[in-house]
């Protein structure tokens, strides 16, 4: 066994650079006694055949030889990763705080004064209830809060 | 082939753009069949072989051909593949067959295949370097910056690893 490894190791080498006389008779002694070997040699010949004809590879259809279609795949899958998994949920975390801040900070005005507004109403509202005749109010257009705040809808 | 790659670089470089494209046609097809085979991707071998050729034309003006274009040519294309191959970082796994071989028989080209796809990329960049590209061992050393004994024990190596794949398949 131990020398059958010398062997495959010469047999290699043999197809690289021819090997010296001497080793190349002990190598042909080797294999008209040893199978193993000579499967060894088989094999490897057959492998160079093939690698030297390696049919020409398709052209460029997104066809793939063995992997599967990774170059698209793969690129548009890192580019998600690296460019829109995390940055797009962030930026939309960011729109969505930057617009309750937005409303907070000038919404509340804007119902503050549309409250004044409605104040404003809501005085002249009691004060037509006030003068009017009491028959001539219809308190169902007049809608009273918790606050005491009138307004008129 | 290195004297018409010198004539045709020297006119290129005087402005004659055809020149650049016959470059182009000489050494597409072979570079190509390696970075696909390397790659595992026709797709992908072709991305390389035009990356290759980028940069060939970038470097209008700078390069003096003295030995070979088509030794730099390949050696710019592996680098590339090699580049691409690390980034992913991925072995490859299955291997349907692509038919066109006459001369092997279809187990044995299966067997390739199947073999060849079980390589991990510098196992397969070696024995495309050696028996498909048909380097001789003293330039592989030297590409590689290794001894020849080195190379040698390498090859050894891989194609005893294909022969052991090989074996499963029979």
């Amino acid at each position: 066994m131990k020398e059958c490894e010398h062997f495959e190791r010469l047999i290699s080498d043999s197809m690289d650079d021819p090997p010296g006389a001497e080793s190349k008779a002990e190598l042909i002694e080797h294999l008209l006694d040893c199978e193993r070997c000579r499967q060894f040699e088989e094999m490897l010949l057959a492998q160079r055949q093939l690698l030297q004809n390696l049919p020409e590879p398709a052209p460029a259809e997104r066809h793939s030889i063995w992997i599967g279609d990774f170059s698209i795949k793969r690129k548009w899958r890192s580019l998600w990763k690296r460019r829109i998994s995390v940055p797009l949920p962030v930026a939309a975390v960011l729109s969505v705080v930057m617009l309750a801040g937005w409303l907070f900070a000038f919404g509340g005005s804007s119902v503050e004064k549309s409250g004044e507004l409605q104040r404003v109403t809501s005085s002249r509202a009691v004060e037509i209830i006030r003068l009017a005749p009491k028959s001539a109010v219809k308190i169902d257009n007049v809608k009273f809060d918790s606050l005491d705040s009138r307004r008129v809808i | 082939m290195e004297d018409r790659d010198r004539l045709d670089w020297l006119l290129f470089e005087e402005g004659d753009e055809k020149a650049f494209d016959r470059i182009f046609q000489r050494h597409r097809k072979h570079l190509l069949k390696y970075c696909s085979y390397m790659m595992g991707s026709s797709v992908a071998g072709e991305d390389v072989v035009q990356e290759t050729f980028m940069r060939l034309l970038e470097q209008k003006g700078s390069l003096t051909i003295r030995s070979s274009l088509k030794y730099w040519l390949f050696i710019c294309a592996r680098n590339y593949s090699l580049n691409f191959l690390a980034k992913r970082r991925r072995t490859v796994e299955s291997s349907p067959l692509i038919g066109g071989n006459d001369d092997c028989s279809d187990e044995m080209k299966w067997l390739l295949h199947e073999v060849l796809g079980k390589l991990n990329y510098d196992e397969r960049d070696l024995i495309l370097m050696r028996e498909q590209q048909q380097y001789s061992v003293a330039d592989m050393a030297a590409l590689l910056g290794k001894s020849r004994e080195a190379v040698r024990v390498r090859l050894f190596r891989i194609r005893k690893k294909m022969y052991e794949l090989g074996k499963r398949y029979r």
